[in-house]
């Protein structure tokens, strides 16, 4: 991750305004300037790059799996916003994927992790149009993924089910409407 | 001329400044996350601290509203960290939308919700009549 860092992501669990407003200003200006970055590369992503950059909003989604088979690489996802739509992102690999294990301090292995944030990011590779997708998930993993080309596929969830709310008990009930 | 310190001045004194302009309420209101594409968080009926922390016991979403970052910011934490211990994340516009809230979530991955909060310039959405 070249923006959102884990460092970063770190420092905006500091306690306390200053500490915290330190780490929002840090985190805006990461955000400026991948925004800036990304309008470099717009006019060289295919439309599956383009789509899986605009078509989807990923924080927070459920990882439900995730594995390799030779060039391709699998991410299977529900996504946190309504309908909860289950999404499989398929990478036809450029080069080997670089997966980094180190856990946030808070986090354990055993725990399945949401995806936190992400970046695409351009990369040379003689004539041929590569682009790496970075992605940082909420256990702490990095994985860096260099793909030629990539695919998405929804569907409704039959399982995972879709979130429903669960009851508030009645004791706290709005005060108001 | 002189002044007591300790005393609030008089009516009329030239020395007299006008009080500090209360910083504007927080409110605590139900939430949830608006489908589509601005990643927005509509919100809902006001609720009180003890129902917001109700709320996300049970992994619904709420959201802190008003016009001080700091007091919805504080207000957002003492939510959530009366449910458990949490963590903070900051939206971008490409991963969340460009309406979606920083909030506050449970460090155990599998309990859901948030506990949004409102800033200068991101606001809760409010729901169509």
């Amino acid at each position: 991750m070249n923006y959102f860092t884990r460092q970063r992501y770190l420092a905006l669990q500091d306690r306390g305004d200053d500490a915290m407003d330190a780490a929002d200003a840090a985190w805006a200006e990461a955000v400026a300037r991948y925004e800036t970055y990304l309008q470099t590369i717009r006019p060289e992503m295919p439309e599956a790059v383009r789509e899986l950059l605009d078509g989807f909003y990923l924080h927070d989604a459920r990882v439900l799996s995730m594995g390799r088979r030779g060039d391709t690489f699998v991410i299977s996802l529900q996504l946190d916003v309504p309908p909860n739509e289950l999404l499989t992102i398929t990478y036809s690999l450029a080069g080997t994927p670089e997966i980094g294990q180190e856990l946030f301090p808070w986090a354990t292995a055993a725990v399945t992790p949401d995806w936190l944030y992400e970046e695409i990011e351009r990369i040379r590779a003689g004539n041929e149009r590569q682009f790496v997708h970075s992605i940082l998930f909420s256990n702490g993993w990095e994985v860096r993924l260099p793909f030629r080309a990539v695919s998405m596929a929804t569907a409704y969830p039959t399982f995972p089910c879709p979130r429903t709310p669960k009851p508030v008990p009645p004791a706290s009930a709005p005060r108001s409407a | 001329m002189s002044t007591d310190p300790t005393q609030p001045p008089a009516v009329g004194s030239a020395t007299a400044t006008p009080a500090p302009a209360a910083s504007p309420p927080t409110t605590i209101h139900e939430a949830e996350l608006a489908s589509g594409a601005s990643g927005g968080v509509i919100r809902g009926a006001e609720i009180d601290f003890g129902t917001a922390v109700a709320r996300r016991q049970v992994e619904q979403d709420v959201v802190v509203c008003g016009d001080d970052l700091k007091a919805n910011r504080r207000q957002a934490e003492q939510i959530e960290s009366a449910v458990g211990p949490y963590v903070r994340s900051a939206p971008h516009k490409q991963s969340a939308g460009p309406r979606a809230l920083p909030h506050f979530q449970q460090q155990e991955g599998s309990h859901e919700g948030h506990t949004f909060y409102e800033t200068l310039n991101l606001r809760a959405m409010r729901r169509k009549a």
